[in-house]
């Protein structure tokens, strides 16, 4: 999963060194218009649905948060 | 002495607004200090309540109440969405439902205080504007109702709380006091910056005042007077001028905008300096609101930098949202099977972002300028975002990089344009003298004309040279903090001596520099009317 959160990551923008950076909404490098379509891709690829109140910085400053978020958001919605 | 008439002489004295400023930082801020450190525990809460609405009440009266309602109206929801979040009885389904109702409830009930308070006679008057179109004769008698002190802020604190105990981002204040206290804390309540509840943690832990706040809290108000008195009061004089002037050519169009984006910032700012390092006199942190905006790479940028709390707000509550909602789902579904490419990305964050800066133009205030403020952004921003992988690849292409110093003094030039004629908008008397100046600028650019006026605008030599110093020294700090040097702390490490020497001759500067007396409002806080 983290693999493929990684591409989406990259598609979105090519130019973040997502393996090493974790502050990437605490210090602004992602914008809104590119967190919105990281959860849009996101909700696609997983069939998940990702809502507003998730977007903080613990769930988007590194692709491990943004990995551990799809994979907890599948979870409940599993249940 | 009759009660009535000692209440009525504090408000008349205490209302005259050039007396505001100088009772703010004489009685009210060093009497609330030392009562509130004389006093302990939560009877210090108690202190802070009674001098913010002192505050309130000294500026808008009986108004006061609607600040109180507002407190109990947004405590009492607060509490009844958490018994729904921990009701399990109901089912999940059900309780989302339930749950959003309350909120609605909230949102709506907030929004209409607002608008009856600050719109009424903005939508009557349109209203009879396009009834005439149509031939139906409507009169519409203008109520000019008060406008409680800074409703605009605490009503958006008041729909953030709710909105977060919803999303059980924050717990339901249990305490009424400090909900009270947190709806009218007197720092900043007149301009901000926008507190979210969760951030305001350090308003209820009542600690003793500590001497490095106490000294960094006055420190930080100093540097926001002399933004204040040095630059904006020095100024404003003379965007008055101009902007009243019977005739305007481009270069005296952009002459105006420029003085006066200058007189914003610094009037904005150092108000917001001001209620910071007031707030940190009591241990209580408030959040920035601005963070070196004219280096910002875009508008966009510019947003995240400019008036900070009140663009996390938008973002937060309406951006995310609506982007994330069904029907912008399925909008954005249908947009990809018409277009087909890459511009359908942008649909959902469209509809969003059209919200946001219509939000954003109205919250200003009732009139068609600050409408079109908001829709100017929304059309930069998205030009922005459209362009900005073709304007990397054509960088790529020159061999150069968003951080080759060309790239960036470009970036900072047509930034520095965009904010002026946003402001040549925002400031101008009706949209349509707006656009007669903008106008200007291509068809009647005579900067003789402009050079004449600055000779007449109420300026004097003395005034020339304490906004230019004033300019200087801002600009050399901002510049400073941007590049990350460590002003403060070099500060700080200078021997006693010079460091207080340092800050007498801060001290004295806003003294000798400042703008007072008659002709100079001290108290006209640009952003307290929004």
């Amino acid at each position: 999963m983290r693999e493929k959160v990684l591409e989406i990551l990259y598609d979105i923008r090519s130019n973040i060194e997502y393996e090493t950076e974790t502050a990437l909404v605490t210090e602004n490098i992602l914008d809104s218009f590119d967190i919105i379509g990281i959860i849009s891709r996101l909700n696609d690829e997983f069939d998940i649905e990702i809502s507003a109140k998730e977007i903080t910085a613990v769930n988007f400053d590194s692709v491990d948060s943004i990995t551990a978020l799809v994979e907890r958001t599948a979870k409940e919605e599993a249940e | 002495m009759d009660i009535e008439y000692f209440v009525d002489c504090i408000i008349k004295w205490w209302g005259d607004l050039s007396y505001t400023v100088w009772m703010y930082f004489a009685l009210l801020l060093p009497v609330s200090a030392f009562v509130y450190q004389i006093t302990r525990g939560n009877k210090r809460k108690t202190v802070l309540l009674i001098f913010s609405w002192f505050f309130f009440f000294s500026l808008s009266g009986i108004l006061l109440i609607t600040n109180i309602i507002t407190a109990v109206f947004v405590w009492i929801l607060g509490k009844k969405l958490e018994q729904i979040n921990s009701d399990k009885s109901i089912k999940r389904k059900a309780r989302k439902k339930k749950k959003k109702k309350t909120l609605v409830l909230g949102i709506i009930t907030l929004l209409l205080v607002l608008v009856v308070f600050k719109y009424l006679d903005f939508i009557g008057l349109n209203i009879v504007r396009i009834t005439q179109t149509i031939g139906v004769l409507f009169d519409w008698k203008m109520l000019n109702i008060i406008v409680p002190v800074g409703i605009s802020y605490y009503t958006l604190e008041a729909i953030a709380y709710l909105s977060d105990v919803y999303w059980e981002k924050t717990e339901a204040e249990k305490s009424l006091l400090n909900m009270f206290l947190f709806m009218a804390f007197f720092p900043k309540l007149i301009e901000g910056p926008i507190t979210r509840y969760n951030e305001a943690g350090s308003l209820f832990e009542c600690r003793d005042i500590a001497c490095y706040n106490l000294t960094t809290g006055y420190q930080r108000i100093l540097w926001g007077l002399f933004k204040k008195l040095v630059i904006a009061d020095q100024i404003a004089p003379a965007v008055n001028a101009l902007y009243e002037g019977e005739y305007m050519d481009g270069g005296v169009a952009l002459c105006s905008a420029l003085f006066f984006t200058i007189q914003e910032y610094m009037d904005f700012s150092g108000a917001i300096d001001i209620a910071i390092g007031s707030a940190r006199i009591f241990n209580v942190k408030l959040s920035e609101n601005f963070r070196q905006p004219f280096y910002a790479k875009n508008a966009s940028d510019f947003w995240r930098r400019w008036h900070i709390t009140l663009g996390t707000f938008f973002r937060d509550y309406i951006f995310y949202p609506i982007s994330l909602s069904k029907n912008a789902a399925k909008i954005s579904d249908k947009a990809r099977k018409i277009f087909r490419n890459s511009f359908a990305r942008y649909t959902t964050p469209a509809i969003a972002l059209f919200f946001v800066w219509l939000s954003n133009g109205l919250w200003h205030g009732p009139r068609w300028t600050y409408v079109f403020y908001g829709m100017y952004y929304f059309v930069l921003i998205m030009i922005e975002n459209i362009m900005e992988p073709m304007f990397l690849r054509l960088l790529e292409k020159l061999r150069l990089t968003e951080a080759s110093v060309p790239v960036r003094v470009f970036r900072y030039i047509k930034l520095l344009f965009i904010v002026m004629i946003g402001e040549m908008f925002f400031r101008a008397e009706t949209l349509g003298k707006g656009f007669e100046m903008f106008k200007s600028i291509f068809t009647d650019l005579r900067f003789d004309i402009m050079i004449n006026n600055l000779e007449n605008i109420n300026i004097d030599r003395y005034g020339y040279f304490a906004i230019v110093t004033g300019l200087i020294v801002v600009i050399t700090v901002e510049t400073l903090k941007e590049f990350g040097f460590p002003l403060r702390a070099k500060i700080e490490a200078l021997p006693v001596p010079v460091r207080f020497g340092f800050w007498y001759i801060c001290i004295f500067a806003v003294i000798i520099l400042g703008a007072y007396g008659t002709g100079y409002d001290a108290a006209d806080l640009i952003y307290a009317q929004f």
